[in-house]
């Protein structure tokens, strides 16, 4: 099947939807017009990221590495904090861990939880590029008339996944891949749990596999918040596949985001063709003054389906309010 | 004590679990999927279990620490 592509201009506002959302998240939704979703991310993003790090006592920063030029960090990966990158690099600089004070992280009852909410906040970050980017195509690639508006752009499908594995595909009504993929990626998770004793999403105890087991998403964040009270006393044979099970699931997921989201993004261009960016096309959009023109107008030779509608095809309005 | 066993059943578990999500990505139809997933399974399968025989032969022959 021939894959369709976004417009050239679409995807010119694709990349820094995605580069200021990975940034700031909320940033890109906010220059693609999407001003109440911005605020939306943006303070779900910094919520979870600032009482993740004042719950945990900045302890963060010991899995962190700082690259320096001389006595200055220029960088600070921090896994997956990092994609929320700006506040990441100025919260690491800011803020020195409690162990650097001498004291202890398990002086900190609530670090695990802090954990949880900072890496959620990165996770959160990485997704908000995704949702940015399906946003700018919801906006710019407007359904042909006569055609139906598919239920979710492809950002919300990209985010249904992170919430549970599959839902993305379900929303989509690919109930066979929502299955599989779901119940393939939840169950690789709870064995791989099993192997290691329910006690090995543990940030101080395997912090690399952490960040993996970090994208599985809901179920994921939900199996830590339940089981870090959970600490391994006895040597667990097969803890090693279970950290490769776990960790495979989170990475697994992230491949069935980004189908979902490039299905969810083949269904919209298939019923879609390109209008005028908002600003071009005035806040009430292209309804009641005839209608835009239709695909061959406007998109300019540079994809989307342009053999479809005709020049004088009235459009349907602005798809605001369709994502 | 790691059981051969269970090290096999779980090299199957993950066969499935990576053919399913590669085929998933890779294919969009029902039909696709199951045909590419047998076949993705198995090279997975059988390129791990290669590579532990091949593992296994040579730390028992000449990779031996000699006494």
């Amino acid at each position: 099947m021939a894959v369709i592509v976004p417009a050239k201009s679409t995807r010119e506002r694709i990349v820094p939807a995605v580069g200021f959302s990975i940034l700031i998240p909320g940033l890109g939704h906010f220059l693609a017009g999407r001003k109440k979703e911005a605020l939306y991310w943006f303070f779900a993003c910094q919520v979870t990221m600032i009482l993740g790090m004042l719950l945990a006592g900045h302890t963060q920063n010991d899995y962190g590495f700082p690259f320096t030029i001389g006595d200055s960090t220029i960088l600070f990966v921090l896994l997956p904090e990092c994609g929320n990158f700006l506040v990441t690099q100025i919260v690491t600089r800011l803020y020195e861990s409690i162990e650097a004070g001498g004291s202890a992280p398990t002086e900190l009852p609530w670090r695990q939880f802090g954990y949880l909410l900072s890496g959620v906040s990165g996770v959160l970050g990485m997704f908000s590029a995704a949702h940015a980017a399906g946003c700018v195509i919801a906006d710019n690639e407007s359904i042909r008339a006569g055609e139906v508006a598919p239920k979710v752009h492809p950002g919300k499908a990209a985010l249904l996944t992170l919430l549970l594995p599959g839902l993305g595909h379900w929303v989509t009504g690919r109930r066979f891949k929502a299955y599989m993929l779901g119940g393939s990626i939840i169950g690789l998770f709870l064995l791989g749990m099993a192997l290691g004793g329910f006690g090995d999403f543990d940030r101080q105890r395997h912090p690399y596999y952490w960040a993996g087991q970090m994208m599985l998403g809901g179920v994921g964040w939900l199996t830590s918040a339940l089981t870090n009270s959970i600490y391994i006393v006895e040597h667990k044979t097969y803890i090693d596949a279970g950290l490769l099970f776990t960790t495979s699931a989170g990475f697994f997921n992230v491949i069935a985001a980004l189908d979902a989201f490039h299905r969810a993004e083949q269904d919209w261009l298939a019923v879609g063709t390109q209008v005028k960016p908002k600003a071009a096309s005035g806040p009430t959009g292209p309804t009641g003054a005839g209608g835009n023109p239709g695909a061959g107008g406007i998109s300019g030779g540079a994809g989307g389906l342009q053999g479809g509608a005709g020049g004088s095809t009235p459009m349907p309005g602005n798809k605001g309010d369709q994502s | 004590m790691i059981q051969p066993l269970v090290m096999f059943l779980l090299l199957v578990a993950f066969s499935a679990v990576l053919a399913i999500v590669l085929s998933c990505y890779r294919e969009d139809e029902k039909t696709a999927i199951l045909k590419g997933m047998a076949r993705r399974g198995a090279v997975f399968f059988v390129a791990v279990a290669g590579f532990a025989a091949v593992a296994y032969l040579m730390s028992g022959t000449f990779l031996l620490p000699s006494s």
